[in-house]
């Protein structure tokens, strides 16, 4: 009989340590101000988050403009103004490595690698080859995309610089309205700066060089280039 | 009366026949040793003949004259295997020792002879080989031998008058096996070890009475290491036992077909012999003749004493310190080998498992290669000819010129025909390949056995997933042009930048009215059905589910990608879903989703970037919208929150038409 309780009673621990363990890939709304919206994985529809609510990694919320909100989980605490929509998988750190990669395979994405196989097709697809030249009537843009930027910056703010970079990456990416984005390409500079990945971040102000006009913007990209250059080569010199 | 016995053991010795094995070998030739004559020596050595190999040889002694010696003939019956069989009518050895015997009777002596002969022969030899590797031979022979003792005895028996003396002859017999086990190792064509372990005896009965124990041939064992050196047209080979024999020869070619060689054999370095020997090769033909020069001093008398013949056992009947100088000739035949081997197969590397199915047609695809050699000192045109039955197997260059001691790579392929039969269940299949220096007759010939699968069998590489695509087959066109047919109305209506999208959709949605997902069976190996064989089933794993989708999206001309996930999830888990491009440029998303998840942005092969959609195809049933739902938040976990992509666990495959 002893035997038995004590079985239970291990029993019983171990699942409490599961389930707390599992506590920690959840997060909980800790303090919420104004009117916010959940997502939960792939679904179109958005509903009410309300103060307490649970979140998993796979959802996205919204917070209207003048809203304020606190998240608690996995080890971390973020806290943001309102006006931002996250991804909730965004808030966790990477390491160096996995930040380099995973912009790596966003830029890839925007070239794949076909195979040069040949076929064994020959047929054409029906209504395919000619689609793209007839004329669309449909709507563009989105309407949320700069609570989508507001919510990078909201991550930088909290010091996910690695999932910040790589969602203004992948905004850019997706949002055509955003892919000359002034604003997330200085956060990726800055979030790869802030990492001393002082090379890459370099690089990253290169391309604003490249693509903006604008010659404020440009002088104080250049400064910033030298800037890091110098802390480049006393962190080689270190070495 | 008292009788004086006074025996007188004199020596007038008979020694007859014996040899040197075959003249084709020298002493220190172990390593060389590449005919049935000369097997004995090297067992090992039988690897070299080609196919088969018939030899004869004679002698001549000046006491005995000349006569036949051995009659020998090999077969290799295949890659690795050789058998030997010799014949020896002349490998006799007789010793006769002549016992005058004077008896004292009285005043007078009575004088008689007996005789005492000892006469050992090995008629009769065995000897098999095997190859172990390119580099290592192991060979194994076996003779029987004889020993026959003839004494005569006497007793004399005192009377009156004269003594009786009665005389009576008795003959002693025994035999054994004696074998031989050698390792033959060639490093590389120049060089040859052979390691020997000579004298493992089977007793067959008891021998001699104890005796005449000393007169038995001696069987001490004895490991003999041989090396053998090749330098173009020179030849150097020595031998050590432990028992101290030394045995050195060489041989030069001075001219194509000819050989001299020379060579000595010694005995607690003390030389005993010296050898001289030609031979000379033409066609199949081979012609040897060498001399024997007996240089110990046991001949220098002309005599052989019983004490002197004791005190030097036997060991073996073809080569010791009684042989008389000689003569040995012979022809060898190499039957079905007209030439000089000039190639041979270094080294195959192929494939030990293929999958003919996932090779294109009119296409072919590496499977391996072949390392020739050519060990001749001229430049030659060799030939590959790769022979195979289920599949057709190519190598290239087919021809091409190899120089002296050159070795080549020659790639090998696998090549797909139409006509080909099915496989169906994975099958064994022998490969053959000949190389030949001159039409018709091969130098060497190397089989190998493989693995070669099903038509449903799958390696797990997703990228080989394609070979399953079926986009012209008539099923998949009959169904997709049904389907589009009829919803030409929707269609036409539709935007032009969603049409793509919602054909998609449409093929996915009748697909879910007639296809059912089974989970897949545990095998050891994957199995994937074909399109159209999935459709008569109307059930398949995800394999066979996006295999069947891809094939429907591609067959209307809508571009898709594979997912390949592996031990995301579970550890052992892979998975396959679909990926296709809707065609829909990424600044009309909204038109479709308001949820940037449910689609990745992919620059297609026009430069565009559209939507690309993920979908789930094992949830057929539950129709598009779902397997979209489902097949997006798979892709986020893999690729977003898992880093799949980044962890090496999840990639895009994508399938070019």
């Amino acid at each position: 009989m002893k035997q038995k309780i004590l079985i239970q009673l291990i029993l019983t621990l171990v699942i409490l340590t599961l389930s707390i363990s599992g506590e920690n890939y959840i997060y909980k709304v800790k303090k919420l101000n104004g009117e916010a919206l959940v997502r939960h994985g792939a679904k179109e529809k958005w509903v009410k988050l309300s103060y307490g609510d649970t979140l998993r990694p796979e959802d996205t919320f919204f917070l209207d403009k003048n809203g304020y909100i606190e998240i608690e989980g996995n080890k971390i605490l973020f806290k943001s103004d309102g006006g931002i929509i996250i991804n909730i998988s965004d808030l966790r750190r990477l390491t160096k490595e996995e930040l380099l990669l995973q912009l790596a395979f966003e830029e890839m994405k925007s070239v794949p690698d076909v195979k040069k196989d040949k076929s064994n097709a020959k047929s054409t697809g029906i209504y395919g080859t000619e689609i793209e030249k007839e004329k669309t009537n449909l709507k563009t843009g989105w309407n949320l995309t700069n609570y989508w930027v507001k919510g990078v910056s909201a991550l930088f703010e909290n010091g996910f610089y690695e999932t910040s970079a790589i969602r203004a990456r992948n905004l850019m990416l997706k949002f055509d309205e955003l892919k000359d984005n002034i604003e997330l390409k200085m956060i990726i500079a800055t979030s790869l700066e802030k990492l001393e990945l002082y090379g890459e971040a370099i690089s990253e102000l290169n391309k604003i060089l490249l693509s903006s006009k604008d010659k404020n913007l440009n002088a104080r990209v250049e400064q910033k280039i030298q800037e890091l250059k110098m802390k480049l080569a006393s962190l080689r010199g270190d070495k | 009366m008292k009788l004086r016995l006074i025996l007188f053991f004199t020596a007038l010795n008979l020694a007859v026949a014996q040899n040197l094995t075959s003249p084709q070998t020298i002493a220190g030739f172990s390593p060389f040793v590449n005919s049935v004559l000369s097997s004995t020596l090297n067992p090992a050595g039988l690897t070299r003949v080609y196919d088969w190999n018939v030899g004869l040889m004679g002698y001549y002694t000046k006491h005995l004259g000349s006569g036949m010696h051995s009659v020998g003939i090999a077969k290799r019956f295949n890659e690795k295997q050789t058998i030997g069989f010799i014949y020896s009518p002349g490998a006799v050895l007789e010793f006769i020792f002549p016992s005058p015997v004077s008896i004292n009777i009285g005043n007078s002596i009575l004088n008689a002879e007996f005789q005492r002969k000892i006469v050992y022969s090995s008629n009769y030899a065995f000897a098999y080989a095997l190859k172990l590797s390119n580099e290592t031979s192991i060979g194994l022979s076996t003779r029987y031998i004889s020993q026959n003792f003839f004494e005569t005895d006497y007793k004399i028996q005192s009377t009156d008058s004269l003594p009786n003396i009665n005389i009576e002859t008795f003959q002693y017999k025994s035999s054994f096996l004696n074998s031989k086990i050698s390792l033959l190792y060639e490093p590389s064509p120049k060089i040859s070890l052979v390691f020997t372990f000579e004298n493992l005896p089977i007793k067959l009965d008891n021998g001699f009475p104890e005796k005449f124990k000393n007169f038995e041939i001696d069987n001490k064992f004895k490991l003999q290491t041989s090396l053998g050196f090749r330098f173009r047209n020179f030849k150097w080979g020595v031998e050590i036992s432990s028992l101290r024999d030394l045995l050195s020869g060489f041989e030069v070619q001075p001219i194509e077909n000819l050989f001299l060689r020379c060579g000595l054999s010694s005995e607690n370095l003390k030389v005993n012999a010296f050898l001289a020997g030609v031979g000379l090769r033409t066609g199949i033909f081979q012609f040897d003749i060498a001399y024997l020069k007996n240089t110990s001093n046991i001949w220098s008398d002309n005599k052989l004493t019983q004490s002197e013949f004791l005190s030097s056992h036997i060991r073996d009947i073809e080569l010791n310190k009684f042989i008389t100088d000689r003569i040995t000739f012979s022809i060898s035949i190499d039957m079905s080998r007209w030439h000089e081997k000039n190639l041979r197969i270094k080294n195959i590397v192929i494939q030990n498992e293929i999958f003919p199915h996932l090779i294109d047609e009119l296409e072919r695809k590496k499977i391996g290669f072949i390392e020739v050699e050519n060990i001749s000192n001229k430049t030659l045109n060799a030939k590959i000819e790769p022979k195979s039955t289920l599949i057709d197997i190519e190598v290239e260059p087919e021809e091409f010129q190899i120089k002296p001691y050159e070795t080549k790579t020659i790639l090998a392929y696998i090549f797909k025909k139409s006509n080909n039969p099915e496989i169906k269940e994975k099958t064994k299949v022998d490969i053959k390949f000949d190389i030949k220096s001159i039409p018709n007759v091969p130098d060497e010939t190397k089989r190998i056995k493989i693995s070669v699968y099903g038509k449903n069998d799958w390696n797990g590489n997703v990228e080989d997933l394609k070979f399953f695509l079926k986009f012209d087959s008539p099923e998949i066109l009959s169904l997709t042009r049904k389907i589009i047919w009829e919803r030409k109305d929707t269609l036409e209506k539709i935007d032009p930048m969603l049409r793509k999208f919602y054909q998609a959709k449409f093929l996915f949605d009748e697909l879910s009215k007639i296809i059912t997902y089974v989970s897949d069976p545990s095998l050891s190996i994957d199995r994937v059905q074909y399109p159209e064989e999935t459709l008569k089933l109307h059930t398949g794993d995800c394999d066979d589910l996006a295999v069947l989708y891809a094939s429907m999206l591609g067959s209307v001309g809508i571009d898709f990608a594979f997912v390949d996930v592996k031990a995301m999830r579970k550890p052992n888990e892979s998975h396959v879903y679909i990926l296709f491009d809707s065609g829909i440029d990424k600044k009309y998303a909204l038109n479709i989703t308001d949820n940037e998840k449910r689609y990745t942005i992919i620059k297609n092969k026009d430069g565009v970037e559209t939507l690309w959609i993920p979908i789930e195809t094992t949830l057929v049933r539950e129709k598009f919208d779902r397997a979209w739902e489902v097949g997006a938040e798979q892709f986020f976990d893999d690729f977003e929150l898992n880093l799949g992509q980044t962890k090496g666990k999840a990639r895009i495959v994508f399938i070019q038409k």
